[in-house]
């Protein structure tokens, strides 16, 4: 199912931070199609189905159950077919370890998840400005 | 170093000043009461002249004085006029020897009766005594004058003169007239003029017991051990012998040949045995030494054992706490994001349904995770810094200061702030830990100004005991000196939040990041009057 209009993939396995992350797209009116996946093993699988069409954008969480978060990382940067694509880490952790890690294996972001949500509000604003729109995209097939 | 032994020749030398006295005045006793057997002590034996008798008293009240009383300046000065007196003695009657003249001091107290025993100027001296007269008060003078890798002059001294008297000794022993009359020109030494000379020598050396040869000879080690034994018994055993077969030979009951076959029988016999029980002892000595040595190497490996262990559990216990505080950064506050997000939403979504008292109730739940999130974040900071390595270099303190303090005014647009910062203040040390350090004192300031409509921050740096001390004081509420103590404590808060916010743990982390630089922090107040919080690094 090919789709023009440019989506989001959002890898979170936590249900509450998956309704809070939908809401706060939604309260800033941004209406592109956000697909989710609640683990990393998932995560892979959608990006390796081929009828699917590649995200404009992924929102990568780090602590996911069996496949965590930089291995998704590292599988994404191996794969040809998506190693382009932008990936923003969001993440609770404030850890420089993850940072590290986090750059090292090629995300292009890195964003912590405020607790107040006015904040969270505010990141994901300007996150969906400048990824979604400013931003010019690598040419993804 | 045997400590009681040194203590004990202490002893025995000032023993030995008081004798040498008190022979000195028995002598002198016998020449105004004319007793022979205190002047000669047998008959037949030359005497101990007056002068002589007086120059001992001397020789022996001065010593005494100089070994007991070394820091008394007005004993001193005495000890030294009384041995400069026996100096004179000696140094007239040996002018008397050389130039062969008669100064008149020989017999300015008493006339000797004429015909005295091998006395050739009548009332004189011998000129060995009068050479020891010279020798022993320099020696006693010169106790403590070090030369070379710790040479003493008194020793060498007092070595030459007890040498003359051994000489005088064994002449006496073996009833011969070599040593006591080198020349018949000379007059002899008399035997308890000798016996005292030699004692003289023997205190001079005892006296300083930590001094040149005696620090071995007082000493634990095996060469110490050596020196106490052969040396007095090099000088007592040979003369015995020698005279026991002098003493046989006389009587008649062994030949020339059987007496010089003993001796020197006798002699080896003795040398073997005595050589072979040193090295025994020796020989346990090095063992016991061996053995200690041993001890304290084991005691060492288990040492290093222990602090390797140590090392590895408080690497385990510092790689706990660092997932630990992973853990509660990232799961703690997951919860506190529901909580938040979710009261967000059902204000937002669910407003006209609300009462406003119902707003108020979500608004504080609200408020409450944000506060548990900045204690979170408090929390990690503080665990941070003593994980954190140090990278010394130097730091810009006043430029941190000025973009800290443009950081913390930003936040603070409604009332007047005026930082005064002395230019120029440098130091050696982390700047991430330093940046932390003056963020969290100035925020500090910022905080407790909060209530005066112009707040005055300064940031400067005293000198306290030749120390840079850097200080930032405010004109804010200040606190009560009872508090200093409590103030770096971590949650210890002294005002309430509604007053202040905060989370109590800033001025825990200015004192950890002080700990880890080994430096020192404490301030300094008076409610209403403001702070001084003081650092050094």
């Amino acid at each position: 199912m090919k789709n023009d209009v440019k989506s989001i993939l959002l890898v979170e396995d936590s249900e509450d931070d998956i309704k809070l992350t939908l809401r706060a797209f939604k309260k800033n009116n941004i209406s592109n199609r956000i697909d989710v996946v609640r683990e990393g093993a998932a995560a892979l699988a959608w990006l390796k189905n081929e009828k699917k069409c590649l995200p404009q954008l992924i929102l990568l969480d780090l602590k996911l159950p069996k496949i965590d978060g930089l291995d998704v990382l590292k599988a994404i940067r191996k794969n040809k077919r998506t190693k382009l694509i932008p990936v923003v880490i969001l993440t609770a952790s404030r850890e420089e370890k993850d940072r590290l890690h986090g750059y090292l294996n090629g995300a292009n972001s890195y964003i912590q998840k405020p607790v107040d949500f006015d904040e969270f509000l505010c990141a994901v604003r300007e996150l969906g400005i400048y990824w979604l729109l400013l931003n010019v995209p690598p040419p993804l097939k | 170093m045997k400590q009681d032994l040194a203590l004990a020749f202490e002893k025995i030398s000032r023993a030995i000043a008081i004798t040498t006295m008190s022979f000195g005045l028995a002598v002198v006793f016998g020449w105004i009461l004319d007793i022979s057997a205190l002047k000669s002590v047998l008959p037949g034996l030359v005497t101990m002249k007056f002068n002589t008798a007086l120059a001992f008293i001397l020789t022996g009240v001065s010593f005494y004085l100089a070994a007991v009383f070394p820091d008394k300046q007005a004993l001193i000065r005495i000890s030294r006029a009384l041995l400069g007196l026996v100096v004179a003695i000696g140094v007239i009657t040996l002018a008397e020897y050389i130039f062969n003249i008669d100064l008149g001091i020989d017999q300015f107290f008493f006339r000797e009766s004429a015909g005295a025993v091998l006395t050739v100027h009548l009332g004189r001296m011998a000129l060995f005594t009068a050479l020891n007269f010279i020798l022993f008060p320099l020696a006693i003078l010169s106790l403590d004058l070090k030369f070379g890798n710790n040479q003493y002059l008194a020793q060498y001294l007092a070595l030459l003169g007890g040498i003359l008297a051994y000489f005088s000794l064994i002449g006496y022993l073996f009833g011969v007239k070599i040593f006591l009359v080198l020349d018949i020109q000379f007059t002899a030494m008399a035997l308890h003029t000798a016996v005292l000379f030699f004692g003289l020598a023997l205190a001079v050396f005892m006296a300083r017991p930590k001094h040149g040869i005696m620090t071995v000879f007082t000493s634990d080690t095996l060469p110490g051990l050596f020196l106490r034994r052969f040396v007095p018994l090099a000088c007592i055993l040979p003369p015995f012998f020698g005279w026991l077969k002098l003493v046989g030979e006389r009587s008649g009951t062994i030949s020339n040949e059987l007496g010089v076959a003993l001796v020197a029988l006798c002699n080896s016999t003795v040398i073997v045995f005595l050589v072979s029980a040193t090295i025994r002892e020796a020989d346990n000595i090095d063992l016991r030494r061996k053995q200690a040595e041993e001890k304290l190497y084991i005691l060492n490996r288990t040492l290093e054992q222990q602090v390797a262990e140590r090392t590895a559990q408080l690497e385990a216990t510092n790689k706990e706490l660092e997932t630990f505080s992973y853990s509660i950064s990232h799961d703690l506050s997951a919860p506190l994001r529901v909580m938040d997000g979710f009261s967000q939403a059902v204000l937002e979504d669910y407003a006209e349904k609300l009462e406003p008292v119902g707003k108020d109730y979500l608004k504080r739940i609200r408020q409450g995770a944000q506060r548990m999130s900045l204690y979170i974040t408090d929390i990690l900071n503080l665990s941070r810094i003593s994980s954190k390595d140090i990278v010394k270099q130097e730091v810009e303190l006043s430029i941190l200061a000025q973009e800290i303090a443009a950081e913390l005014k930003k936040g603070e647009k409604k009332r007047q702030i005026s930082f005064q910062i002395k230019a120029g203040l440098k130091v050696q040390s982390d700047p991430v830990l330093m940046r932390s350090l003056l963020l969290n004192l100035l925020g500090n300031a910022v905080k407790f100004t909060g209530k005066k409509p112009q707040a005055r921050i300064e940031f400067g740096v005293v000198k306290k005991a030749g120390d840079q001390v850097f200080f930032i004081r405010d004109n804010g509420v200040g606190f009560s000196m009872k508090f200093k103590d409590k103030l770096f404590r971590a949650f210890q808060r002294l005002h309430s939040s509604e007053q202040f916010p905060g989370t109590g743990i800033g001025l825990a982390t200015v004192q950890r990041i002080i700990n880890r630089l080994n430096g020192r922090v404490w301030a300094e107040g008076q409610p209403g009057k403001g702070a001084v919080f003081y650092f050094k690094i």
